[in-house]
């Protein structure tokens, strides 16, 4: 087994709760949210994120408008919901949860 | 020279070099053909769509306007494969399904999975408050419906009951909401598990529907049609009611209509001026009035919104916030008529009453009454009311209200005398000013001779409110001795509601 694919699965992982995180700061359309995770590098390519983003919304934890836009195609604005909001303060537990315990084992 | 062709992608024109779109072309196709498994296909694939047009757009410039082979390659390449991030999909899927057979569901549960009621309005006949509680107690729908029916038949409450869930209940609407519903956790995989059921649903509702319509027997297809018939009708008697409610609240309550049986010589009371007859301070009565008016609109609303929702089978998406207030203001109501019913029921704890005895020696005695609900057959039907055409409670005049009706009993005398003896009564929250309003009840008895004429009207201040005042006259006759009672009245004519002009004399003699 090679790296890149335990690093693949860890940044899948944590991929959704990542997407969540972005959108609870500010609603954005997906052009945005590659953004923020492509400086983060936890995306390589970008389709990876159009399944994800169906997905959260089919869950309703997601919701989203669209928007003209002035220099292309109309925006799809993605925001969370009130489930998506309570959904992302579970994982936020969660996260802290495990990276603490984590850097404890790594230590 | 490479051919050049125009395209369309959501509602941007490209111009594309013909390798570069059977390129773009095959790509479409490859991933159209990997997602037809996944749910929300149209929904990734038009958001990659959205994404191709962006990126195109940012390689075009005013020295380059065709897409070119190459652009269309690096932008796959930004993209990705379908196979390199679809198949981490599946593999997401089969791990989360591995997760699911463990026992850890608790742990990825974010917030309380405790089962609720919800009106389940995907599988409603009405609106879905039985099918709710059948999935609340894990019951077959069809045992809780027939509940319901017999609960109707029996003892009646079974449809107020059930607008009364309808009204309180939520109904389900967001996965989340199925789930708490039917009390399982609410993880990630359940509520993937409650999408896919719901597509599954809908997909199936809408295969069955052409099916449905020569599948279904005869009798459930008239069951349907009555279930539609009486939910219409049922909203057709709402709407009804709202508008006669409203047309009511507008001549009644805003128009001060004379709707009491009260009389002025202005005419009627209104309702507002009626209530001033009972309460001791204003300033409750305006709390009253403005909260009854509150609660009586927003109910009319409610009325209406219901019945037009039935009867045209529409939706508000403001309904749910209407029924909530109304809900609220029911409670509200219901406390402001305990208080302010209690607040004037203080008012009548107390009954103080005032005699006054009048020795009458003489040998025989007339009383002459007139025009009254109690009089000489009192002795022997105690409590029959003789009708005499008047239409109102009270009359109010200069010298305050008046109201009729003066009960007139006739005893034994403990002694050899006549007694003629006057009580007034009257209530109030304390002795004291039960007393008083006694005192303030005016009523007297003319004598000429040895007849003696009791009115049938007696008076009290208006300041006194209405107190339950009341005047009885006991006529004691000593043994031996007999009573000549004269009662004028007047009769009803064949027609019930038309009186006889001029009043009709009887006689009446009672010894003891």
């Amino acid at each position: 087994m090679n790296a890149e694919n335990t690093q693949a699965q860890m940044r899948k992982g944590i991929l959704e709760y990542c997407i969540l995180s972005i959108l609870k700061k500010k609603e954005a359309y997906p052009s945005e949210i590659l953004e923020s995770l492509k400086i983060a590098k936890l995306i390589v390519v970008e389709g990876t994120l159009y399944p994800l983003l169906t997905r959260l919304k089919n869950m309703e934890l997601l919701g989203y408008r669209w928007e003209e836009s002035t220099s292309g195609p109309p925006r799809k604005y993605y925001s969370l919901t009130d489930e998506g909001k309570a959904f992302h303060k579970e994982l936020t537990v969660t996260w802290s949860e495990l990276s603490s315990a984590v850097n404890q084992l790594s230590k | 020279m490479k051919k050049t062709i125009s395209i369309h992608i959501k509602g941007i024109n490209f111009l594309i070099e013909e390798n570069a779109y059977e390129l773009l072309k095959d790509y479409l196709k490859r991933l159209e053909d990997k997602l037809s498994s996944v749910n929300g296909k149209e929904e990734i694939l038009e958001d990659i769509e959205l994404r191709v047009v962006e990126l195109f757009t940012n390689r075009l410039s005013n020295r380059k306007e065709v897409i070119e082979e190459l652009d269309v390659r690096q932008t796959i390449e930004t993209l990705g494969e379908p196979e390199q991030f679809l198949e981490d999909e599946s593999t997401n899927e089969s791990n989360s399904n591995q997760k699911n057979e463990n026992d850890n569901q608790e742990n990825t549960s974010y917030q309380s999975s405790e089962k609720r009621l919800y009106r389940n309005i995907e599988n409603a006949s009405i609106a879905g408050v039985c099918s709710g509680l059948a999935q609340y107690f894990k019951m077959d729908v069809i045992i809780v419906r027939i509940l319901f029916v017999l609960f109707t038949l029996a003892a009646g409450f079974g449809v107020p009951l059930y607008i009364i869930l309808w009204v309180v209940l939520p109904s389900a609407h967001t996965h989340i909401d199925r789930l708490r519903m039917q009390g399982r956790p609410i993880t990630v995989e359940n509520v993937r598990e409650e999408v896919e059921m719901a597509a599954k649903r809908m997909s199936r509702n809408s295969q069955n529907f052409a099916s449905k319509i020569h599948r279904e027997s005869v009798l459930q297809k008239s069951f349907r049609t009555v279930g539609q018939i009486i939910s219409k009708g049922f909203g057709g008697f709402l709407l009804f009611l709202g508008v006669a409610a409203s047309i009511a609240f507008v001549i009644i309550v805003i128009g001060q209509l004379g709707s009491t049986p009260v009389k002025t010589a202005d005419g009627y009371l209104g309702l507002y001026n009626f209530g001033l007859l009972f309460f001791e301070d204003p300033e409750q009565l305006n709390w009253l009035w403005v909260s009854a008016g509150a609660i009586s609109i927003v109910g009319i609303i409610w009325l209406i919104a219901t019945g037009t929702r039935l009867l045209f089978n529409l939706r508000f998406p403001w309904y749910k916030y209407l029924s909530r207030s109304v809900f609220l203001f029911a409670i509200i109501g219901v406390v402001l008529v305990f208080y302010f019913g209690s607040m004037v029921a203080r008012e009548y704890t107390i009954e103080k009453s005032i005699e006054t005895d009048t020795m009458v020696s003489t040998e025989s005695l007339t009383i002459q009454t007139k025009d009254d609900d109690y009089n000489v057959n009192n002795y022997r039907h105690n409590g029959y009311n003789r009708r005499n055409g008047r239409n109102y409670w009270l009359l109010i005049t200069k010298k305050g209200i008046e109201e009729r009706g003066v009960r007139i009993y006739y005893e034994e005398s403990p002694d050899s005398l006549y007694h003629i003896i006057e009580e007034r009564i009257a209530s109030s929250r304390n002795d004291r000013d039960a007393l008083r309003r006694a005192k303030n009840i005016q009523f007297k008895i003319t004598q000429n001779g040895s007849t003696y004429s009791i009115p049938n009207t007696f008076h009290f201040p208006e300041a006194d409110k209405i107190r339950n005042q009341r005047v009885h006259v006991y006529i004691q006759v000593p043994k031996g001795k007999s009573v000549k009672v004269n009662d004028e009245f007047k009769y009803p004519t064949s027609d019930e509601d038309v009186w006889e002009e001029e009043p009709v004399s009887e006689s009446v003699t009672i010894s003891l």
